[in-house]
């Protein structure tokens, strides 16, 4: 059986791990302290305000690669096909894109045309605002002007190979995911869900594995990023008879 | 001297990266000329199959390839859509033929409640007397990532099974053609075994 995943998500700005938007950033660890061993994938994220300093995202990616021998998901800023085969070329295997899919349509169409659909990972921005969920772009600053429901049809038609919901509200919270929300979208999308923002504790994985039926989960609580207790998280969920990888 | 082909769309840079890791002498190479030389070919993954196979085409490497394997019969190894490639056809482009070293077709998956397409993650392969699953414990997890699965129509070859909707044939191997649907470069330490394994092959 398909074994559910937990994935690290990292953020950079200008080459430098940062922490989400509700913490200080912190420079004190660098590329190498994450060990990916038990990890299922890794997603990583240039935040940068500029693109002066983007070669520095290049080369953080270009390590990693050399070193992680599982999926790398790269995203942030990507607005032309030479960048996603430069990527390519580094060993990145998906590219997620958010604001391109907004703005740049033609760039998504031929991601999938070239790369195939499985290459494209859409990352789906939410917000709960009041009692109706609300789609962003821009890292959370623009309001996409469609409902939840005419912008997951339109993420179907491009069939991406995975979807990465990011509750923003929820991100750094430490209250687990939004499972309500979570649950609704796993029945629309036709594709595997991945949810980031908001896991505190083990719990939270279980729970969106189990009640909202996910594909995999995320976190980029540093806390989480050690060998030690990624193997507590894992063997937590196995307890709880969730199928997760445990070889490595 | 390994070659991975670079036919323009394929992660070239994951599958050099566990070779160097692994220390084996190996090189990109979009080159007729050096692909003709070469001692063994991996022909990565990632793409859309009638896109791979007019880039094939075009660059004029299905010649040169077609000689390597089928006469001079140095091992080769496909991965996902590399693998996808070595068949006569596709429902991903039914405009394009295969290599068609492998007899069959290659289908794509119809979702299923419980079963999003595509078949993204890390899932078990079931195998007997392998050579490419040397020092590999039975029921391993690689990580796959398809929406196409292959369907073997030949009676003599060795392979692993991965269920997922179906079963498929997710690892396969005749002679001198290797082929794997998921992606040993990124399945961690069964992996970079099963890489090894080719690596090691006479």
């Amino acid at each position: 059986m398909l074994a559910k995943r937990i994935i690290a998500v990292l953020t950079f700005e200008d080459g430098e791990l940062t922490r989400t938007q509700n913490f200080l950033a912190d420079y004190t660890y660098t590329k190498n302290f994450i060990n990916n061993t038990l990890f299922d994938g890794i997603v990583l994220i240039d935040i940068s305000k500029s693109d002066k300093k983007r070669k520095l995202f290049y080369k953080v990616v270009e390590n990693f690669a050399k070193n992680c021998f599982v999926p790398i998901c790269v995203g942030g800023k990507i607005k032309t096909i030479s960048e996603v085969r430069k990527f390519q070329e580094l060993g990145v295997d998906k590219i997620l894109i958010n604001s391109s899919f907004v703005k740049k349509e033609f760039l998504v169409k031929q991601i999938t045309k070239i790369f195939g659909n499985q290459f494209l990972v859409i990352g789906l921005d939410l917000k709960k605002d009041k009692s109706k969920y609300q789609c962003y772009y821009e890292r959370g600053k623009k309001k996409i002007n469609k409902t939840l429901s005419e912008w997951v049809d339109k993420i179907n038609k491009f069939c991406p190979g995975e979807v990465l919901v990011q509750c923003i509200d929820r991100d750094g919270t430490f209250r687990g995911y939004d499972l309500k929300i979570l649950k609704v979208l796993k029945k629309k999308l036709s594709c595997p869900v991945i949810v980031c923002g908001g896991a505190g504790k083990w719990e939270h994985f279980v729970d969106a594995f189990k009640k909202s039926k996910v594909d995999a989960v995320c976190t980029n609580n540093i806390f989480h990023l050690t060998h030690q207790s990624i193997l507590n998280a894992k063997e937590y969920c196995l307890k709880n008879s969730i199928e997760i990888r445990l070889e490595n | 001297m390994i070659i991975i082909v670079d036919y323009g769309i394929s992660n070239i840079g994951s599958v050099k990266n566990a070779l160097d890791f692994l220390k084996y002498k190996s090189k990109v190479s979009n080159s007729t000329k050096e692909i003709g030389k070469a001692k063994k070919i991996v022909i990565p993954g990632n793409g859309n199959f009638g896109e791979g196979m007019r880039l094939l085409k075009n660059l004029g490497f299905i010649n040169v390839l077609n000689e390597l394997v089928l006469e001079k019969k140095i091992p080769i190894l496909g991965i996902c859509l590399g693998y996808q490639l070595m068949f006569q056809k596709s429902e991903e482009d039914p405009n394009f033929n295969g290599l068609g070293w492998i007899k069959g077709k290659v289908l794509k998956f119809k979702k299923t409640k419980n079963h999003p397409v595509p078949h993204v993650g890390w899932n078990k392969i079931s195998f007997k007397n392998m050579s490419l699953m040397k020092n590999i414990p039975n029921n391993a997890r690689f990580y796959f990532d398809h929406s196409f699965f292959t369907v073997v129509n030949e009676r003599n070859f060795n392979y692993g099974a991965t269920n997922y909707i179906k079963n498929f044939q997710s690892i396969y191997e005749r002679k001198n053609i290797f082929g794997c649907q998921p992606h040993l470069e990124k399945s961690q330490k069964f992996g970079l075994q099963m890489l090894k394994n080719f690596c090691d092959l006479c």
